[in-house]
C-alpha cells in the first residue's frame, strides 16, 4: 500500500474592501502558495500606506481592533490593545466627555499609556478594509 | 460603422468598475453624475478629474469664499469675489424651518442614486447582516437604521441609512431613567460624497459598514474624521 501523503489545511484569512462597484470586495489572505503570499503581503502592505484603515475581528462578537502596522515577513498585523486599567493615567477624556466639555482634573493633562501590542495572522483572520475618508 | 447608442448608467457603472479593476483600485472609481459636484478625500488620484471646483449655478468667475447660515435673519449669507477680485456679500433667503432645504437634499439624493449599482447594494446589506445582532438588523432592514452602544465610550449610535450617525448620550450619568440627548450628528463617507446630497459614493450600506466598523474598531478616529453636522441643519437630515 502506497503511504499517502497529508497535506495540513493551510489557514486562510479574509479581507474585506469597501467597494464603489461591488459593495464589498473580498481579498483571500493565505500561505496556501507563493503567489498567494506574496500577494497577500503586497496588498495589505499597499493599502496601509494609501491610508486605508483595517480593522481586524480578534474573536467573533468581541470588539474590532485597528490595524496600527503589519509585518510582510510573517503575515502578522499588528494591533494596539488598550492598556489595562490599573496602567491608566486618572481622567483621561473619552470622545464622549471631551465633546461634553468635561473639566479636566488640576494638573496638565497626562498622555496616556501606550497600550500593549499584540500581533494576529493574517492567514487566520477576518479583516474589513476602508479607504480614506472625507467628512460629508 | 460606430456604435452611437447611448449609453446608459448600467453601462456606465460597468465602465467604471472596469476601469477601477483595471488600475487595481480596490476602493472603485466614483461615478461621476452630470451637473452634480462631488467632493472626494484630499489627494484622491482622481480629485483634479472628477471634482468640480464650484457648484454648476456659480459664475465660472466667481470664487466662493465662505458661506454660512444665520440662524436670526433665516438666510444664507455667502462671501465671494468677483471677476474683478472685489469681494461682495449674497444674502440668500431661506424657510424659516429650512424644510425646503432638507427637501433639496431629498430630492438631489434620489438623483444622484443612479450612481449606485443595486448588485453592490444587495452584498453590502449582506455583509452587514452579518456583523448585527438579528433584532439590529430587523431595525435596519424595516426602517434602515439601528441602534448600538459603543462598549468603549458608552455612547449610543444611531447608524441610519443615508443621512449622518447621530450620537446619543444620557442626560444624566449613572442613571438608567435619564432621557438620552443628541451629542453630536456625525458625517463620514469613504472615498467621497454628492455635494448638496447624503449621498456618498459607496452605496448607502457600505456608509452604514463604514461608520459602524471604525466605532466598532478605532472611536477616537471616528469622531476625528468625521464631519459634525448641527442638528438643525439640512445635512444632518434630522
Amino acid at each position: 500500500m502506497s503511504q499517502r501523503t497529508r497535506r495540513k489545511a493551510q489557514p486562510v484569512g479574509s479581507l474585506n474592501v469597501l467597494s464603489v462597484g461591488r459593495g464589498d470586495l473580498k481579498l483571500v489572505v493565505s500561505r496556501r502558495s507563493p503567489r498567494e503570499l506574496a500577494d497577500a503581503r503586497q496588498v495589505i502592505t499597499d493599502m496601509l500606506h494609501k491610508g486605508y484603515a483595517i480593522f481586524v475581528e480578534l474573536e467573533k462578537g468581541q470588539p474590532m481592533e485597528r490595524v496600527t502596522a503589519f509585518d510582510p515577513d510573517r503575515l502578522e498585523y499588528i494591533i494596539e490593545l488598550p492598556p489595562a486599567a490599573a496602567d491608566q493615567p486618572a481622567a483621561q477624556p473619552a470622545p464622549l466627555e471631551a465633546a461634553e466639555g468635561a473639566q479636566a482634573t488640576s494638573g496638565p493633562p497626562m498622555k496616556p499609556k501606550r497600550g500593549r501590542r499584540q500581533r494576529v495572522p493574517a492567514d487566520g483572520a477576518s479583516a474589513i478594509a476602508v479607504g480614506r475618508t472625507a467628512g460629508g | 460603422m460606430a456604435n452611437t447608442a447611448a449609453l446608459g448608467w448600467a453601462d456606465v457603472r460597468r465602465r467604471t468598475q472596469a476601469i477601477s479593476d483595471a488600475l487595481g483600485i480596490w476602493e472603485g472609481v466614483p461615478v461621476p453624475v452630470p451637473d452634480q459636484p462631488m467632493r472626494l478625500y484630499p489627494g484622491h488620484p482622481l480629485e483634479g478629474f472628477l471634482v468640480a471646483d464650484k457648484p454648476a449655478s456659480v459664475e465660472p468667475f466667481w470664487t466662493i469664499r465662505n458661506r454660512w447660515y444665520c440662524a436670526k435673519r433665516n438666510v444664507l449669507v455667502w462671501i465671494y469675489d468677483d471677476e474683478h477680485g472685489v469681494r461682495k456679500h449674497y444674502i440668500e433667503p431661506t424657510a424659516p424651518d429650512r424644510s425646503m432645504a432638507r427637501f433639496d437634499f431629498w430630492l438631489t439624493t434620489l438623483g444622484v442614486s443612479v450612481a449606485w449599482d443595486t448588485e453592490a447594494e444587495a452584498v453590502a446589506r449582506s455583509r452587514l447582516k452579518g456583523m448585527l445582532t438579528p433584532y439590529a438588523w430587523r431595525c435596519y432592514d424595516l426602517t434602515g437604521s439601528f441602534l448600538e452602544t459603543s462598549t468603549r465610550s458608552r455612547a449610543t449610535y444611531l447608524f441610519r441609512r443615508l443621512r449622518p450617525t447621530v450620537v446619543l448620550v444620557p442626560s444624566k450619568r449613572n442613571d438608567e431613567n435619564a432621557y438620552m440627548k443628541c451629542l453630536a450628528v456625525m458625517c463620514l463617507h469613504p472615498i467621497g460624497f454628492y455635494e448638496g446630497t447624503w449621498a456618498g459614493v459607496m452605496v448607502p450600506t457600505d456608509d452604514v459598514l463604514a461608520h459602524l466598523t471604525m466605532v466598532r474598531g478605532d472611536e477616537r478616529l471616528f469622531w476625528r474624521k468625521a464631519n459634525q453636522h448641527r442638528p438643525d441643519s439640512p445635512e444632518a437630515g434630522l
